[in-house]
């Protein structure tokens, strides 16, 4: 069966084929959506940027390489949008009350890790079917991303979802590779410790989530 | 303007420095002799001057200062650095580079590394794994907002009559740009319909289904008939309660299925509501949306028996037949703008076909015909040949396999 890829597609659209970008949106829908939803921590404000994006993606169509990849272009796009909803809405973030308040400190203060370097086998990780509720897990780590500053949690986000190396990273979002390797770094470790912190200051320990995931 | 030199402080007197000092030291809390001289209750005084001031703090003061903070230790652009976030642990660092490099597959990564790497990939499963369903129609509101965009003026080419009147030529460009837009937009806007009324469709395959399933259960598998026999008429004459919409019209008269579940919004003719326990059948074909397996053949198809079609859009073959028109074997039902159509099959699953040929068997036609169309088509030297046939309304299907869907 014929399947395009996003390039031929988007270069469809550029002459005039309307239809070709109708598939562009089938085909991105459901994971740029879930990328816009952990970005600006809402439904509708995902929804919001997703159609921003692909008007943008239309609107900026003559700017596009077509050596490039269609895909992280998209994605790049799209992080910009969410960082201008966020700006529009005039909300930096609004923090969850469960959220950690004190960004640098809360694992000094009793979640047990070294106040310098996050030690990622310290974190516990819930299996994809463990007992605990996907739903409230999803809601967890959502409230983590919302906690984080917009730069670590967009290259969190583009690095995850993308799964980019630094050098595509960094031509994507135009910075140097090195800031990208350290943000990535920060990110990655910023994320542990607050999950980490999440976990102990809902009294989750460890050893009571194993306990949830045997039968 | 100019600024005079700084004159030189007055010295003290040896007297007076001492009792200035003296006083400091005694209001800083520290020991210093307090002999009350002339000069220290002079220095005294000469500071308590220094205290008196009017100016009293507002109560209010005290909260919008807290209020402040607070807003402040809430904005983490404020509050946070990435130079005071947490660095990672330096094997982690390592691990996550490899990762990286690896193109986030940790089987790739080297073993000591692997399991700080496979780590790192449960995180990013946890991240991405979001329980989010997008909006049906976030696809059409997003193409529909491109679409318009598409068509719009480019920025900078604004229409602005001069003299703030309208002149004819101002008008003529109006009219063309609304002839002009009505044009391109039709075509997007009749799409978007034809989406909404295939969805529409779709859930009425699936509230269709789970009426066949309960008819079946109550009549041991077996699907709606009203009468045995076609007789002499025809089956496609809707109305006599001796057609093969009157089986299918069993279902809402016998309360399994309300009528409306039974219309498409694709046909301007379909009725929503009518007294199912007085009648027996639709009032005429054009109100009939659905076709179904002719139910008057040698074997009629059970529901949850082997897999085979029982319901379609409508048939446009049918209608040319009863029109007396030549018949397109080929078309796509006049439900969804010629696109394609729904078909239900006895396992209760509904397919979205963009024609009407599933292999050898046409779902419109009868298996004779349809091998009548396969030979000529063996011969000709066209694969879209298809020959000049014809219905009478009395065919019927060649066993409970062949579909033939009527009217």
């Amino acid at each position: 069966m014929d399947h395009p890829t996003d390039e031929v597609l988007f270069e469809k659209h550029r002459r005039g084929d309307l239809n070709a970008f109708r598939t562009l949106i089938e085909r991105h829908q459901n994971d740029l959506l879930r990328f816009l939803f952990r970005l600006v921590g809402d439904q509708a404000g995902a929804e919001d940027v997703f159609q921003e994006s692909f008007l943008q993606a239309h609107l900026a169509a003559h700017t596009f390489d077509m050596e490039r990849r269609f895909r992280p272009w998209l994605y790049t796009i799209a992080a910009n949008k969410a960082r201008d909803h966020l700006r529009k809405k005039g909300r930096r973030k609004t923090l969850d009350l469960s959220a950690p308040i004190d960004g640098g400190s809360s694992s000094d203060s009793g979640d047990g890790s070294s106040g310098s370097f996050m030690d990622l086998m310290e974190v516990h990780v819930p299996p994809p079917d463990a007992g605990l509720d996907r739903a409230e897990t999803s809601e967890q780590v959502q409230s983590v991303l919302d906690s984080m500053p917009y730069t670590l949690r967009e290259i969190l986000l583009l690095a995850y979802f993308q799964r980019l190396s630094y050098v595509q990273i960094a031509d994507e979002l135009g910075i140097p590779l090195g800031t990208v390797k350290s943000r990535l770094h920060s990110a990655v470790a910023t994320f542990a410790k607050r999950w980490k912190a999440t976990l102990d200051r809902e009294g989750v320990s460890r050893d009571d989530l194993e306990a949830d995931d045997r039968p | 303007m100019t600024h005079e030199p700084p004159q030189p402080a007055d010295p003290l007197s040896p007297r007076d420095a001492a009792a200035v000092d003296a006083v400091l030291a005694r209001r800083a809390g520290e020991a210093s002799p307090h002999d009350d001289s002339p000069e220290q209750i002079r220095v005294d005084a000469i500071l308590s001057l220094l205290g008196t001031t009017k100016v009293v703090a507002r109560p209010e003061l005290v909260d919008v200062t807290l209020a402040r903070v607070q807003r402040a230790a809430q904005r983490p652009s404020l509050r946070l650095n990435i130079e005071d976030e947490p660095g990672l642990h330096p094997e982690d660092e390592d691990a996550l580079d490899a990762l990286v490099a690896a193109g986030f597959d940790p089987v790739r990564v080297n073993s000591t590394l692997r399991p700080r790497a496979a780590k790192m990939c449960d995180i990013g499963g946890m991240i991405t794994a979001v329980p989010l369903r997008a909006s049906p129609d976030l696809t059409e509101r997003t193409y529909s907002k491109v679409a318009s965009l598409a068509m719009a003026r480019p920025a900078g080419e604004q229409f602005a009559p001069s003299g703030g009147r309208f002149r004819f030529t101002d008008l003529v460009t109006v009219a063309a740009m609304i002839t002009i837009v009505g044009a391109v937009m039709w075509p997007v806007m009749q799409s978007v319909r034809v989406q909404q009324i295939k969805s529409a469709c779709g859930a009425n395959m699936a509230t269709i289904a789970a009426a066949f399933t309960t008819y079946a259960g109550d009549y041991r598998g077996s699907l709606p008939v009203a009468t045995a026999s076609l007789g002499t008429g025809k089956w496609w004459d809707v109305g006599t309660s001796r057609s093969n919409s009157a089986n299918l019209f069993q279902l809402p008269k016998e309360r399994y299925i309300a009528i409306e579940d039974l219309a498409c919004q694709g046909n301007p003719r379909a009725i929503k509501a009518c007294c199912v326990k007085s009648n027996s059948d639709w009032g005429c074909i054009q109100e009939v949306s659905y076709s179904y397996q002719l139910m008057f053949g040698p074997a009629r198809p059970i529901w949850s028996g082997e897999a085979s079609v029982i319901l379609t859009d409508k048939s446009p073959v049918v209608m040319r037949a009863v029109r007396g028109q030549v018949i397109k074997p080929l078309e796509n039902s006049a439900n969804h703008c010629g696109t394609g159509q729904w078909c239900l099959s006895t396992d209760g699953s509904a397919q979205w076909a963009t024609t009407p040929q599933r292999g050898e068997d046409n779902i419109w036609l009868p298996a004779f015909l349809d091998e009548i169309i396969a030979d000529a088509r063996r011969r000709g030297a066209s694969g879209v040949f298809v020959p000049a046939v014809t219905l009478r309304g009395n065919e019927l299907p060649a066993s409970a396999r062949d579909t033939f869907v009527g009217p």
